[in-house]
């Protein structure tokens, strides 16, 4: 353990290097040529230790990159991990790298640039150390943060051929690790309404903006704390002209749950309030569903938390199962059963958001957390 | 023969001449941005007014003050208002009493293309083709009244001024500031807008206005977030059911949010959500009484944390009913009395350069117009034996002026 934190401390300029330039290159999910650079980067990192990697081609999205390499053991591990991020092109160019004391800031630096260099660093010193591995799969999907609509054949494929899978979503504390997220649904509500001058005193209209409204009101009115059910409108468009009764509006509705058991009433209730008029004369029409499954823990994540545990009493990190209400990767994998443990990431503060950072010094020791998981792995039967 | 009978005798025989005008000025493109169509509009009425002895000019607008150019953006996004077409104003001394303002728009709504999309054709006894209706119809009228009165030779107003906006669907943010110098010198005035149902006159008009509420919230992730962020989108469905709710026909308030928008990702709570709200109230109290509200609903705390931004204007003042007004409705209704119809005259709520006189207090009539319908889609026409008509009864208000009706 003391030599694989000591190869990370050597190689810590390394790893800000390389997030440095993973950073630097815009890859919000709609930036493809972004995307493509930084799944190239990261191939080759893994090519260099030993992977058969292979560069899954999109035509309009994000390519992804999947990598394996065999190893001791049967406990097969896949490590999951995404190569866009939610910020728009001309993020980096507004708000470049940078490090200052602790902090690291800049667009993906936990979500999850910082993720995939520490997987990158964990197998790397593993390597170098000549450490005993499983075998393992790696898939970098170009899709996660539109819901990995792409790339979600293949992570569950390698979850399929996998018994434990760790995620690099970013962390919030010192020592956590993401055993429970909610359930992510995108549902999407179009409202037809009538066009008509507002003076036109023979076409009273029917205004699809303001339907918009009590249907804001009423799909955010779903939200239930004790149940677990979040559901909030993100993005809406409506109307053409301000003198002319909107005749069209749209709402991205994003809706989070904290239990598999009560998506079916979820989606029910939500599809009757969705669908009622309210304005008299407007149409409605709801598409979209639950893109992700809630991660649930497992009996096998049970253990596998066990395991991480103790990896962590090594290392002298004391390791805290959390739950989180963001929906990952990881969502996928636990739902087919296999043990999954997420947020290996760097401790992130502001996630998504304009002042996103992580700190530095969390670095070493999640990577370490990582790699020892990863070793211990391998010598399991 | 009386003097109506004469001026109706003259338009009758004029009839042909008059749809090929309404023709020549629906075939040319004049979308408000479209500054070579609207300065042809202008070029064509005034060949036609100094073919009746009118002495024509152009004229530019100014530009708002700084603080108030967010409303040029708004009523025409992307037009540049430096590259706006010139107003013209035409004026001519008369033998009879008193000064007439004629007020007419050059410009229409029908973006670039309108002509070619839905071209000028005559079914039965109605015209059709884009802006014949708003108002390219009320031109035609306003420019044979003026030609009857120079060709029959019946005494005529002592001045008449005709201004033509070339903005008015652009809110006459530019116009404003000719129409209302020459208002000033007029005693009475008449705007060419199209007769409503059955041939209404419009007797008053609305106080217009435009609203822009802005709230910022702060973006957050949903999903590892969300506790974080302030949802902006929330708290703008909050304003606008409210203000919606502000509306109330019988006094003649209307509020529209015509616009929503807000977001930008369905995983990213909302730091910013926009709308824009169109607003008319019967005169400036109930303005006070709107404005007022407006301002509460936006200061509100919907959402805690969320910061909201109005920024609010009146850009049209309107026109009051006043006693000036009954005066004139009388008149024109002996002058419709002589020429052999009758008409309604109605409240409008609606938009028009005749929106600036009130605050001067001319008395002033608008819907001068001949009688359309279908405005700014392609069914807009106007019904062909009412150009004549209209024409008609203009110019005979005008020579009952000028012959001591108002005294």
């Amino acid at each position: 353990m003391e030599k694989i934190r000591q190869y990370l401390r050597d190689h810590q300029g390394d790893m800000l290097g390389l997030l440095e330039r993973l950073v630097n290159i815009d890859s919000g999910s709609y930036c493809k040529e972004g995307i493509d650079r930084c799944g190239a980067i990261h191939a080759d990192e893994l090519r260099a230790l030993g992977f058969a990697v292979e560069t899954i081609v999109e035509g309009e999205r994000g390519n992804h990159v999947r990598a394996e390499r065999p190893g001791q053991g049967q406990r097969r591990l896949f490590l999951s991990g995404h190569l866009d991020t939610v910020c728009p092109a001309g993020t980096v160019a507004r708000r470049p790298f940078r490090a200052d004391g602790d902090l690291a800031w800049g667009p993906g630096v936990g979500d999850m640039k910082g993720g995939t260099v520490q997987m990158l660093y964990a197998l790397k010193a593993l390597h170098d150390l000549g450490r005993p591995t499983p075998p393992i799969g790696v898939f970098l999907t170009g899709d996660e943060e539109l819901g990995s609509i792409r790339g979600r054949p293949h992570i569950e494929a390698e979850a399929r051929r996998s018994k434990s899978c760790l995620v690099m979503e970013a962390s919030t504390a010192p020592g956590v690790i993401g055993v429970r997220r909610w359930g992510v649904g995108a549902f999407y509500l179009t409202i037809r309404g009538q066009a008509a001058h507002v003076l036109d005193p023979d076409t009273p209209g029917a205004s699809a903006s303001r339907e918009l409204a009590f249907k804001i009101l009423a799909l955010e009115g779903l939200s239930d704390p004790v149940r677990g059910v979040k559901v909030s409108v993100n993005l809406v468009r409506g109307g053409s002209a301000r003198q002319v009764t909107a005749w069209e509006a749209r709402a991205d509705i994003d809706v989070r749950v904290r239990e598999a058991a009560t998506m079916p009433a979820v989606e029910a209730r939500l599809r009757a309030v969705a669908l009622a008029p309210v304005v008299p004369g407007v149409e409605l029409a709801l598409e979209g569903g639950f893109s992700r499954p809630p991660m649930e823990p497992n009996p096998a994540t049970e253990a596998f938390l066990r395991l991480a545990t103790d990896v962590g009493r090594e290392a002298g990190i004391a390791v805290r199962p959390i739950e989180k209400m963001g929906g990952s990767d990881g969502c996928f994998t636990a739902a087919l059963g296999v043990a999954t443990l997420d947020a290996m990431g760097p401790l992130c503060h502001d996630i998504c958001g304009e002042t996103e950072r992580i700190e530095i010094s969390s670095l070493v020791p999640r990577t370490l957390l990582i790699a020892g998981v990863i070793e211990r792995l391998a010598a399991q039967a | 023969m009386s003097a109506a009978s004469t001026i109706r005798k003259y338009l009758d025989s004029q009839a042909p001449a008059m749809l090929a005008l309404v023709e020549e000025l629906v075939r040319i493109d004049s979308y408000a941005a479209v500054r070579d169509g609207v300065d042809a509009v202008g070029n064509v009425l005034c060949r036609e007014l100094e073919a009746a002895g009118y002495t024509t000019e152009r004229a530019r607008g100014r530009r708002l003050p700084p603080e108030q150019r967010w409303l040029e953006e708004f009523m025409l996004p992307g037009l540049d208002f430096e590259r706006l077409a010139d107003h013209r104003v035409a004026r001519k001394r008369g033998s009879g009493r008193g000064r007439a303002l004629i007020l007419g728009d050059m410009d229409t709504a029908f973006l670039p293309g309108g002509p070619q999309r839905f071209p000028f054709r005559v079914e039965g006894a109605r015209a059709y083709g884009p802006g014949i209706a708003d108002m390219k119809g009320g031109l035609t009228v306003g420019v044979w009244a003026l030609r009857a009165l120079a060709a029959t030779g019946v005494e005529a107003p002592g001045e008449t001024v005709c201004v033509f906006s070339a903005d008015e669907q652009a809110g006459s943010l530019s116009a404003r500031h000719v129409i209302e110098p020459a208002a000033r010198q007029a005693d009475w005035a008449f705007c060419l807008e199209c007769a409503r149902d059955g041939g209404n006159l419009m007797g008053s008009r609305a106080q217009i206005g435009v609203a822009r509420l802005d709230v910022e919230g702060r973006e957050a992730h949903a999903g590892s977030a969300y506790a974080k962020g302030v949802n902006a989108i929330e708290a703008i469905a909050r304003k606008i059911t409210a203000i919606h709710a502000l509306t109330d026909p019988a006094r003649e308030i209307f509020l529209n949010v015509g616009t929503v928008s807000g977001g930008w990702r369905r995983s990213v709570v909302p730091g910013h959500a926009s709308i824009t709200i169109d607003i008319r109230t019967s005169g400036p109290d109930t303005w006070a009484e709107v404005e007022a509200a407006l301002r509460r609903i936006a200061a509100r705390d919907d959402v805690p944390g969320s910061k909201p931004s109005l920024l609010i204007a009146t850009h049209r003042p309107g026109v009051p009913w006043t006693k000036h007004t009954d005066r004139l409705i009388a008149i024109a209704r002996e002058a419709g009395g002589e020429l052999g119809f009758d008409f309604g005259v109605a409240r409008s709520p609606a938009a028009g350069s005749s929106a600036f006189v009130g605050p001067l207090d001319v008395p002033c009539l608008d819907g001068m117009g001949p009688t359309g319908g279908g405005l700014m889609t392609d069914e807009e026409h106007v019904v062909i034996p009412t150009l004549t008509e209209r024409a008609a009864l203009l110019a005979t208000i005008l020579h009952k002026l000028a012959t001591g009706a108002w005294q």
